[in-house]
């Protein structure tokens, strides 16, 4: 699809959808014949504004890959996002120098207003609870010092966590640790929240609290994007699912449909045997 | 005993110039921080082009440490004060090529080191902070260099004490270093020996304070 | 920049005399690293040993002997020992203790580090069997821990060699030694050092090229067989990293 086309599909949808995303292509070890993965194979998916997608598929999927070519962490091959009216490519504009810098500036907005939450917490270690909440702030948005720091604070309160801001992250839970990354993606006021497999990391008992703050965040109106193994929490907290199976979308639909009565005869096997 | 051994232990001559020796030592040591310094901030470029995923810039970076781990110090030494300087025809001081020789000499073993340190975090690190909206020098500077800087502080002190070690050969090519001290004495007085020992208790001294230093560096850099 | 005529004539003219410097070098380094080989695994082994003097004896040398640089070495064992014993070394032999004993001393914390690395249960698995202390270290132990070392060892073998280049500096005509007298007469210092630098360089590439392979040859079978110690190889030789021969 070429960049004016997808301008073009991006205003038609603007104000519903929040993020658009049209043929997303996506391969590792790119032109090295045989390590060449191709992971994503012309992925399409929209959000509304305060819609919950959550998207399940066996690992290796493409479901992580996914998230991180939403906000162009690991950029697409080929395909558009567009996300709040702005469209960009995987292909970096080298040639003029004023392109690049218009590239560059959407680039972070497009991680400014998306956050996004991972598996392994990713908490910087040397840096406090409070200071991991406070980096994006003052050193992406351009907050000052203090203003950052309130806004640290106010939102370790709001996870549960505001006692722990002086604490570094090894002396933290698996569950403490999440719930600082979750702060720190929410400390940048974000339009939209990735959520990659959030709980997977953590210890059996400590996963309820961290979908229990996921769900709330759904119910305060955030939009959110989560991959997630949790057929309960999609099934309950879940808008729309989507299933993915080597790199395509394999079936869509409402929540309670896909998971109650999927169609497609290789969700109702990834289905059966994660819900056995 | 000095009978049997038919050599006269000769103290005086080394106790008299204790201060020429200590001299000789405080140049070492001024040297080996100059190249450090230097060593350590080329090291961090070249590391950084080296992991930057470009071919035309990683590919010479490769190269170039490959290279200098291959010279010799002396060698190395040798080549840019006698060689060098004849062919751009400007007269460095023998203190000048020590450093510059000493400089490049480090610059490939610091490179490796913060290239080590550097690839040890988890590549989430980085994803974090540009999901953050971070720019990547923003990411280097706040996230992944305060991070490595904690991992390459043992490797590195063991590149100053090795530079330290270096910078004794400076003697070789006419710096009045503590090695030189030792060198005129004994030529005069003939006191090897004892002229030896004393490079070799100074220098002992040297590393050990500056190992304890690195021990205090890094508890004092430790996270909780 | 001043207008300078090169002289590269003068190096396949000399090419004879660097030959036989070089050949100088490699018997110096070979015969310096299969003596520190040895050496090295015998102070390892004592500082292991049950016996606390003879751990105390073989931690002191590792200290000592990595405490000082090889110049100081050479020049107190050329001059200094030699002087007070009344013997004369020559400078081949000279240099031959001096790189023995400071690569020695590296070489057994290294042995020291890989026997340590290798998994307790491994030990374990072996004494059950019925296995005696020696027969358990030296089959089963002893292997894995060599795995482990070898990549460090070799390395030892590249700061030999950079390292032996430092004996020319009491006469010995090794390669740089060599090159040193020849620039005397030649006149041609640029062309001279530069080509003995490649030669050093073309040397220890080939050095290090031959250590990956037979790393890579011997990582083939260290993993599986329980927890194994692999993984902790990797952070052995970046503690390790960092010494700059001199």
């Amino acid at each position: 699809m070429t960049e004016a086309a997808a301008n073009e599909a991006a205003e038609l949808d603007l104000g519903e959808e929040i993020v658009v995303a049209e043929g997303i292509h996506k391969s590792f070890n790119r032109g090295q014949k045989e390590r060449e993965i191709h992971v994503l194979r012309g992925v399409d998916l929209k959000v509304a504004k305060g819609e919950v997608l959550v998207v399940i598929g066996p690992s290796g999927s493409g479901k992580s890959t996914l998230l991180r070519c939403l906000n162009f962490i690991a950029p697409p091959d080929a395909g558009s996002v567009t996300f709040l009216g702005h469209c960009l490519t995987g292909e970096v504009p080298r040639r003029r120098p004023a392109e690049r810098m218009r590239y560059e500036r959407d680039l972070r907005f497009y991680r400014t207003h998306i956050g996004m939450v991972f598996q392994h917490f990713n908490l910087f270690p040397h840096m406090t609870a409070a200071d991991n909440v406070a980096l994006g702030p003052t050193r992406a948005l351009g907050l000052t010092r203090r203003e950052a720091k309130e806004r640290s604070l106010e939102e370790l309160e709001r996870v549960g966590m505001g006692e722990k801001a002086r604490q570094y992250p090894s002396q933290l839970s698996g569950g403490q640790k999440q719930r600082v990354a979750i702060a720190r993606a929410l400390a940048m006021r974000p339009q939209l929240m990735l959520f990659d497999e959030a709980t997977s990391a953590l210890d059996p008992e400590l996963i309820g609290g961290i979908l229990e703050e996921m769900k709330r965040l759904a119910e305060s109106g955030m939009t959110m994007i989560v991959v997630t193994h949790e057929m309960g929490f999609a099934r309950e907290v879940g808008d729309r699912v989507l299933f993915m199976d080597e790199g395509v979308v394999v079936e869509e639909g409402g929540a309670r449909d896909v998971i109650e009565r999927p169609q497609n005869e290789r969700t109702q096997a990834f289905l059966s045997a994660i819900l056995s | 005993m000095t009978n049997v051994l038919a050599y006269e232990f000769a103290w005086g001559p080394v106790l008299d110039r204790w201060d020429l020796f200590l001299l000789g030592a405080w140049l070492d040591v001024w040297v080996t921080a100059i190249s450090f310094v230097l060593a350590c901030a080329l090291g961090i470029g070249i590391a950084v082009l080296r992991l930057s995923g470009v071919r035309l810039l990683s590919a010479p970076a490769f190269a170039y440490v490959q290279i200098l781990r291959g010279v010799p110090l002396l060698v190395f030494l040798y080549w840019v004060y006698f060689g060098v300087a004849i062919v751009i025809g400007l007269n460095f001081s023998p203190v000048q090529a020590g450093i510059v020789a000493l400089t490049l000499t480090g610059s490939a073993y610091t490179a490796e080191i913060f290239r080590g340190g550097l690839q040890a975090l988890d590549a989430g690190q980085a994803e974090a902070s540009r999901s953050l909206g971070l720019s990547r020098t923003g990411t280097y500077r706040h996230v992944l260099l305060p991070q490595t800087l904690r991992i390459v502080i043992p490797p590195l002190g063991n590149v100053f004490i090795g530079l330290l070690k270096g910078a004794t050969l400076l003697s070789i090519i006419a710096v009045s270093d503590m090695v030189s001290v030792a060198n005129d004495l004994n030529i005069n007085f003939f006191t090897p020996f004892e002229a030896f020992t004393a490079v070799a208790v100074i220098l002992v001294a040297l590393v050990a304070v500056f190992s304890a230093g690195v021990t205090v560096l890094e508890r004092v850099l430790r996270l909780p | 920049m001043v207008a300078y005529t090169f002289q590269w004539h003068v190096v396949p003219e000399s090419a004879g005399a660097l030959a036989h410097g070089l050949k100088l070098t490699l018997q110096l380094s070979a015969i310096s690293f299969v003596l520190s080989l040895v050496l090295g695994l015998v102070v390892a082994l004592c500082r292991l040993a049950p016996s606390r003097p003879l751990r105390a004896l073989a931690y002191t040398y590792t200290q000592v002997f990595r405490a000082l640089s090889l110049y100081v070495y050479v020049l107190f064992i050329y001059f200094g020992i030699s002087a007070v014993f009344g013997i004369n070394l020559g400078t081949f032999a000279a240099g031959v203790v001096a790189l023995t004993l400071l690569n020695s001393a590296y070489m057994a914390e290294i042995y020291r580090a890989a026997i340590q690395s290798v998994d307790h249960g491994q030990r374990e698995a072996a004494l059950a069997l019925g296995l005696g202390h020696t027969r358990t270290f030296s089959s089963v132990t002893f292997p894995q821990a060599g795995r482990v070392a070898v990549p460090g060892l070799v390395n030892q073998l590249v700061d030999i060699v950079k390292d032996s280049s430092i004996v020319a500096v009491i006469g010995l005509l090794d390669l740089m030694g060599t090159t040193i007298q020849l620039v005397s007469t030649e006149r041609a210092p640029f062309e001279l050092y530069t080509a003995t630098a490649v030669a050093y360089i073309v040397l220890i590439l080939a050095i290090s090229a031959a250590a990956a392979l037979l790393e890579r040859r011997l990582a083939r079978h260290v993993r599986g067989g329980g927890s194994g110690p692999s993984p902790l190889e990797r952070m052995q030789r970046y503690r390790f990293g960092g010494r700059v021969p001199t």
